[in-house]
């Protein structure tokens, strides 16, 4: 198989000193600030691109990747200990998790996280190296309007996927698209909206958006409410173990978690959150005593966490082969690419198989790195959870502030983190997601020029949206997931009322 | 049973709808060149725009039946709006000190103000934190990713007494 020979060429990457040790980096970077409330993988990922600048464009995706799939580790923990959720992916985990601790089972419910992501993490990352290149194959033969379509899916899904309604998604979407539009038009070189300013040419700068919308707009969103800032860490000594019946419970539903996980993340369905709420259900249905969940089931803990893990190896894979972010995460390490000149894509595979290959084998590297960071070490990283929120919050502010101000010493910059950050403050009181603002931002000019691209090559004929095969397939799928779940949502509460 | 509007959520909606408006005027007062009438770079704002006046008008509408759709549990009510006041301050605060007091005590007093919002009282603890951190992360910006970060004039002073002492 060719896919597990450039494997092997990606682990003589990931194995060179340098890359283990930045692997170590991303994956200890990523747990802390998966424990870390209020502190997530986007947010670091874009705090730390002024600084990996500096690196070769090896090592920055390693860094990011043990962060991505790091996060997905820590969170558990916060979501186990303190029933916050130290990541969305985490939010099904306080159901079970928390009872779990209250029972004196925390070491166990952390056992069954960490091992169920390494399980998923390494099947998922798997499934990843053995579906990339057959994606790639499928995406040498798309056109410019087979992009924009595929975009149009990845937009629908974001918004119709995350949040709770597809209205409140669409809006958080278009609020994205619309900020993306701010500054030179690639295609034409006109200004758009920079109102005559210099700092606008450019946009927004994506650090200083994304710093505003989950730094300081979850700041004053954390601030406003006391009882969101409850502090009570729930006790755990030594580290994460559980007995062979806790174990026989879990392994079926690490499994399952696995394979629900993946597909949800590969196809542009919104990342983390999804997957982990459907492995629940489906644990619940399969239990023999489902009256056990929400009191501490230990299958409620072992599959989602499991399923939150390989969703990050399946977003990889609309990421690498198609340039396609459907997280905000992965629209910041799309960002990220841009920045080094590189486009992801199938073309990256034949171009820069050594980064390609070399991230890939570094993700199977980290994953083993972060069950020895997780299991063994779970007692200490708990301890994290003691920090003083308000040391914690100040700290957070600390850094995003110097990440945005650091890089270009602007006060407007300033200024804009800090309209970004009343808006996110207003879109999380009113219940609206924010990652999709994220995605339409750093995706919306990216399907403007494949739409206008499509257009020219086609001369102005509209009809290369609806006569390709390819486009017209991928358009179905974005009207069905428009409506689909609308349709389904009523139905639902037809038979329930 | 007829559900309370939902006015925060009107105000929203309304003012996307209003800004949308005028940002799609923006767009359409600039002239089109002759080649590109469909196609340039005012297509895809008047598209954004146009869809976000739908969404907004989505949202006064819903608001006004009180059908909001939430399947999560609003976030509890805001009871600390000294909290909040000061989260914005410290901000503010960070802008006005940067250029005049120099980026280690900015930040400084960012972090200081922030952790008291938090529900801090130990201030003289909180702005030498603040001052140790800032200071490492000075440091670590200026000289080992050679960033140049303001140093402000009160640092200057004293890093320079330092180094005369």
């Amino acid at each position: 198989m060719e896919a597990i020979e450039f494997l092997l060429q990606g682990f003589t990457v990931a194995l060179q000193p340098m890359n283990l040790f930045w692997a170590f980096v991303g994956v200890t970077l990523g747990t802390l600030v998966g424990i870390l409330p209020g502190i997530g993988p986007a947010l670091t990922i874009a705090l730390l691109l002024p600084v990996t600048y500096k690196l070769d464009a090896v090592g920055a995706f390693v860094i990011f990747g043990g962060i991505y799939y790091g996060a997905m580790y820590g969170s558990s923990t916060t979501a186990i200990l303190i029933k916050t959720p130290g990541e969305t992916g985490s939010i099904v985990t306080t159901l079970d998790g928390p009872a779990m601790a209250a029972r004196g089972r925390a070491s166990a419910a952390l056992a069954t996280a960490a091992i169920g992501s390494f399980v998923a993490g390494m099947i998922g990352t798997a499934l990843l190296v053995l579906l990339a290149p057959e994606v790639v194959k499928l995406a040498l033969m798309f056109g410019a309007a087979d992009y924009f379509a595929l975009m149009c899916v990845a937009f629908v899904a974001v918004s119709s996927l995350l949040g709770s309604s597809l209205l409140r998604g669409l809006t958080s979407l278009f609020l994205g698209l619309a900020a993306g539009l701010v500054g030179i038009d690639q295609l034409s070189g006109s200004a758009r909206y920079s109102f005559g300013t210099l700092e606008l040419l450019d946009g927004f700068g994506l650090i200083v958006v994304v710093v505003g919308l989950f730094a300081f707009g979850e700041a004053l969103y954390l601030v406003a409410s006391k009882e969101l800032r409850r502090e009570e860490v729930m006790a755990l000594a030594g580290p994460a173990r559980m007995t062979r019946e806790e174990f026989s419970r879990s392994w079926r539903p690490w499994l399952r978690g696995s394979f629900i996980g993946f597909p949800l993340g590969a196809l542009p369905a919104g990342g983390t959150e999804l997957p982990t709420f459907i492995s629940y259900q489906v644990e619940r249905r399969l239990s023999a005593n489902p009256a056990e969940f929400g009191h501490g089931a230990i299958e409620g803990v072992a599959g989602p966490e499991a399923a939150n893990n390989s969703a990050v190896a399946g977003v990889m894979v609309p990421l690498l082969t198609l340039g396609l972010p459907t997280s905000a995460t992965a629209a910041i390490m799309l960002a990220a690419f841009q920045q080094y000149g590189i486009q992801p894509g199938p073309l990256l595979f034949s171009s820069n198989p050594e980064l390609v290959w070399g991230v890939i084998a570094s993700l199977f590297v980290g994953n083993a790195m972060l069950l020895v960071l997780n299991l063994p070490l779970a007692g200490l990283w708990a301890k994290l959870l003691h920090i003083p929120r308000p040391m914690l919050y100040g700290g957070i502010m600390l850094f995003a502030v110097l990440g945005v101000y650091g890089v270009n010493r602007s006060l407007f910059d300033v200024a804009v983190l800090g309209a970004f950050g009343v808006l996110g403050f207003l879109m999380r009181r009113l219940d609206f997601p924010v990652a999709p603002v994220i995605v339409g931002m750093i995706l919306g000019p990216l399907a403007e020029v494949q739409f206008r691209r499509a257009i020219q090559i086609s001369q102005g004929d509209l009809s290369v949206f609806y006569t390709r095969p390819i486009a017209v397939t991928l358009f179905i799928v974005a009207l069905a997931a428009l409506i689909g779940p609308t349709l389904l949502r009523r139905r639902s509460q037809k038979r329930g009322g | 049973v007829r559900a309370r509007a939902d006015w925060p959520q009107f105000a929203f909606g309304a003012a996307i709808v209003l800004g949308a408006a005028a940002m799609g005027l923006v767009a359409l007062a600039v002239p089109p060149r002759a080649q590109d009438i469909l196609l340039g770079p005012r297509l895809f704002p008047l598209l954004v725009m146009g869809g976000l006046m739908l969404l907004g008008a989505g949202l006064m509408l819903a608001a006004w039946r009180g059908t909001k759709a939430r399947s999560t549990a609003p976030p509890p009510p805001i009871d600390d709006w000294r909290g909040v006041g000061l989260v914005a301050v410290a901000l503010l605060l960070f802008a006005v000190l940067v250029e005049t007091l120099g980026f280690i005590v900015a930040e400084a007093a960012l972090f200081a103000v922030t952790a008291s919002a938090f529900g801090s009282r130990r201030r003289l603890r909180d702005a030498g934190t603040g001052l140790a951190l800032a200071g490492t992360a000075y440091v670590v910006f200026k000289f080992g990713l050679g960033l140049n970060l303001p140093t402000g004039g009160v640092t200057a002073y004293v890093l320079a007494k330092m180094g005369a002492g």
